[in-house]
């Protein structure tokens, strides 16, 4: 009975199925970040959104509109400091992180003061998806799902090894280029379901969760999308039953599968030994 | 006819603006195998990735197969063993037979096929069929380096860049891998570049000398080399003996 | 020489920013004129009645810069400058604006009168739902405090009793124009009461008694004035989101009562309102609230009253009076 009821709800719905698409997107990404030594890209890049809606405002322009392009510069900025300047991932992440929250600040000092919710923005909005966002998020997700499909191998070669994947002819520039593009606009997507504070956590956590147990890549991929699915949609039914902020929530459970993971590693490898 | 397989003419690289390898030239040929060998900070490694178009050359070129390094599109043709020191994150959660096919990557992109036969048999002799479904990070040293010997074999390429692999192998499998190699060089005339740390025994497998301290000391056949005045003099009659007693 | 190039192009950056955030401090400036009384209000309806009983005699500035949601402001250094230059400061309670407390200590506090206008006024706790009464639709959600509504202004009542206290302040520091103030007063009061009339007789014959607000719980003490029941999306704190079940229980309630508005409020974006307008196929009017008025408002010279009558009319289509 109490199932039924909640999917009576197109909020609920809309939630689910944009929740699910950025869910798995982030999950095959943040597989991809985190054994790149990126983990807080989502962290560093989610500031930067936050400096680009203050943009936005003091343009008086739509905010997804200035975000994305200034999100995407900002990922191809850390890469280009990682390549160029010899900074590691997490120093330029931090770099970036930094300023972008600076000039958000300053920006909004400037523009007077937030006009638009400021929490929705730092915790997400799950449950006030519209249609149009919905759609959005199917077509980034297809643009996700089938440029890693098409390059898979290549992208495991450059992430695992690419001095060996450029050796093997791999245009690793070019394929490192649309990694950035594409963790920029699903960072920029990610924000609606958890917000600014907790991006990072649905790029990292499912992968993490997978790396205890997995054996192998692809192996890896397919248990981090399953967790941060299994997580989105019992977050969102729990949420509802328990009446708890649905982003929070999602972010929690994700990190109790982890926890599982971790135990069945423990255990699995005390009998092994 | 031979053919140039590498070919180097006057190759400047720095970093930044420390000069590491100086006015390097020298011609590799079909069928040679090749030892590298210098000391520590020669530019061993520098100068293997400059040959497969990692590295931008200050001055100076590096040709391969005909192609300038950089340029080249045809890796299907180079089999790669990098250094082991410095790119390997043994954390990755990458079964053995994943990362062997990512030998297979340049093969692909070239839409060539493979025959599986030879690489089973390959994979048989290096004794990694059994753990073709193991993590790497779960393997010993010696059975890594084997999986990156995999990997630069697989796709049976004419030219083989082997940067100091023997280094982690028992010796029973060192053994195995260097009569792998006298038979891709020798039936198959695959034309192999080792670095090598052990300047002794690489008389014993490769045809020619390439001795390399931030420039060209010696490039040439064993043969003229220990029949070479300078090298008696430059070495010292001792070592040029030690070498020279392992050739034939 | 590119590096130096370079960061004298960031110096020209930064002090562009500062021209601009320096030029931004408009209009609402404290009064040139000697002899005025200068005054500063925390809020609009402060900012309004201090107007409206001041007359030529005051010249008043509002702490708020246009636009902003009075929730997220954070007080500048030129906000404290303007305190301190101020003769009296009226803020409204000490549920409404928590900041007061942080603005008062960076400042000599026995240059200027503090006003609390609140004085006397009769405080609406927010009953817990599940205290909640079952025929009695009141939500509250994530309360401040001790559960206490702040948005006293939104009963006239209340809104006659903050004039008188401003009228009060006002005779305090300028005995000299107590006749004026006293007449300022009266005639304010008066409108006040011809608003609250029109409320009471606008709203006694409308089709629903519910009003459905998909912001924060601004308007307790409007509904409660005028027997509407009031359901909000949001609690009194602006921070906490409505939760998934707090958003099927709105729309439940628009089906239940057959309503077919939802409120939405001022200046901030109405995305939950738009949720649950989606969710139930309900149209959205929009409430103002009175906080803060945006740019556009402080140009054309919008007055409290303005925007209660404004509101009226939206109460009247919202539910269903005509």
């Amino acid at each position: 009975m109490e199932m039924l009821e909640f999917l009576s709800y197109g909020f609920i719905r809309r939630a689910l199925i944009a929740g699910s698409l950025i869910s798995v997107i982030c999950a095959i990404l943040g597989v991809i970040l985190v054994l790149r030594r990126l983990s807080l890209i989502g962290d560093g890049l989610s500031h930067v959104t936050f400096g680009s809606v203050a943009l936005a405002m003091v343009l008086n322009v739509y905010p997804l509109a200035v975000s994305v392009p200034v999100v995407v510069v900002s990922s191809l900025g850390i890469l280009k400091m990682t390549e160029r300047a010899g900074i590691y991932g997490d120093a330029a992440i931090g770099v970036v992180s930094s300023v972008g929250i600076a000039c958000g600040i300053l920006l909004a000092s400037i523009a007077g003061g937030f006009n638009v919710d400021l929490f929705s923005y730092l915790f997400g909005n799950i449950l006030s998806i519209s249609t149009a966002e919905v759609i959005t998020a199917v077509g980034i997700s297809c643009a996700v799902l089938v440029t890693v499909y098409v390059h898979f191998e290549e992208i495991f070669s450059i992430t695992f090894d690419e001095e060996f994947a450029r050796a093997s002819g791999v245009p690793v520039d070019r394929i490192n280029t649309i990694i950035m593009v594409l963790t920029a606009v699903t960072v920029v997507l990610a924000m609606k379901i958890v917000g600014i504070m907790l991006t990072s956590a649905l790029l990292v956590l499912p992968a993490v969760t997978a790396f205890q147990n997995a054996r192998g890549f692809r192996n890896a991929m397919l248990i981090a999308v399953f967790a941060s699915l299994a997580s989105l949609f019992s977050g969102v039914v729990l949420s509802f039953s328990l009446d708890l902020p649905t982003g929070a929530l999602i972010v929690v459970i994700n990190a109790v599968f982890f926890g599982i993971a971790f135990l069945v590693r423990r255990i699995a490898g005390d009998r092994t030994g | 006819m031979s053919v140039t397989i590498v070919e180097s003419r006057n190759l400047f690289i720095n970093f930044g603006s420390i000069p590491v390898l100086s006015d390097v030239c020298f011609r590799i040929e079909q069928g040679d195998y090749v030892g590298l060998v210098g000391p520590n900070g020669s530019g061993k490694s520098t100068l293997i990735k400059c040959i497969l178009g990692l590295l931008r050359p200050a001055s100076g070129s590096v040709t391969l197969f005909g192609n300038d390094s950089l340029l080249m599109q045809n890796r299907e043709k180079i089999g790669y063993l990098p250094q082991r020191i410095d790119f390997f994150n043994p954390r990755f959660p990458s079964t053995v037979a994943e990362i062997i096919s990512q030998g297979l990557i340049a093969r692909k992109r070239a839409g060539k096929d493979l025959d599986k036969r030879q690489t089973d048999d390959m994979l048989e002799l290096l004794e990694i069929t059994g753990i073709r479904n193991r993590r790497i990070g779960d393997l010993s040293g010696g059975q890594q380096q084997r999986v990156f010997i995999a990997r630069a074999l697989v796709n049976e390429p004419d030219l083989l860049m082997l940067d100091e692999p023997g280094s982690a192998l028992d010796p029973e499998m060192r053994d195995n891998f260097f009569s792998l190699l006298r038979e891709l060089n020798g039936k198959k005339r695959v034309t192999i570049i080792m670095v090598t740390h052990d300047i002794g025994g690489i008389g014993e497998h490769a045809s020619k000398l390439l001795y390399l301290d931030k420039r060209v000391i010696f490039f040439g056949g064993f043969d003229e080399f220990c029949r070479s005045e300078n090298m008696a003099q430059f070495f010292g009659a001792a070592s040029q003996h030690i070498i020279c007693h392992e050739h034939h | 020489m590119r590096i130096r190039r370079r960061v004298w192009l960031c110096v020209a950056v930064l002090l562009m920013i500062t021209a601009v955030s320096c030029r931004n401090r408009e209009d609402s400036g404290p009064g040139k004129q000697t002899g005025q009384l200068k005054v500063v209000a925390s809020l609009f309806p402060l900012y309004d009645f201090a107007r409206a009983v001041g007359g030529g005699n005051a010249d008043i500035a509002l702490l708020l810069p246009p636009g902003v949601e009075p929730h997220s402001f954070e007080p500048k250094p030129a906000d404290m400058v303007m305190l301190n230059r101020a003769d009296i400061f009226i803020y409204t309670n000490r549920y409404m604006e928590p900041w007061v407390e942080d603005l008062l200590k960076g400042t000599d506090r026995s240059r200027f009168l503090t006003v609390d206008a609140s004085r006397g006024v009769d405080f609406f706790k927010r009953t817990d739902r599940k205290n909640a009464d079952a025929g009695r639709l009141h939500m509250t959600l994530h309360a401040p405090e001790e559960g206490v509504d702040p948005h006293i202004w939104l009963d006239f009542g209340n809104a006659k009793m903050m004039v008188d206290t401003i009228r009060d302040a006002f005779i305090v520091r300028d005995p000299a124009h107590r006749e004026a103030y006293i007449s300022n007063a009266e005639q304010y009061r008066a409108k006040l009461d011809a608003l609250d009339g029109k409320y009471r007789n606008a709203l006694s014959g409308c089709r629903k008694r519910t009003v459905v607000d998909g912001g924060h719980a601004t308007f307790g003490y409007l509904a409660r004035q005028y027997g509407l029941a009031y359901v909000a999306a949001y609690g009194l704190s602006p921070d906490a989101e409505p939760t998934a079940r707090d958003l099927a229980r709105i729309s439940n309630v628009l089906g239940q009562e057959g309503v077919k508005y939802v409120f939405y409020e001022e200046l901030l974006t109405p995305r939950i309102a738009e949720t649950i307008a989606r969710e139930t196929g309900a149209s959205l009017l929009r409430l103002h609230g009175a906080h803060n008025i945006s740019r556009e408002e402080l140009i054309s010279r919008t007055t409290f009253l303005d925007l209660m009558e404004k509101n009226l009319d939206q109460l009247l289509t919202g539910l269903q009076c005509r």
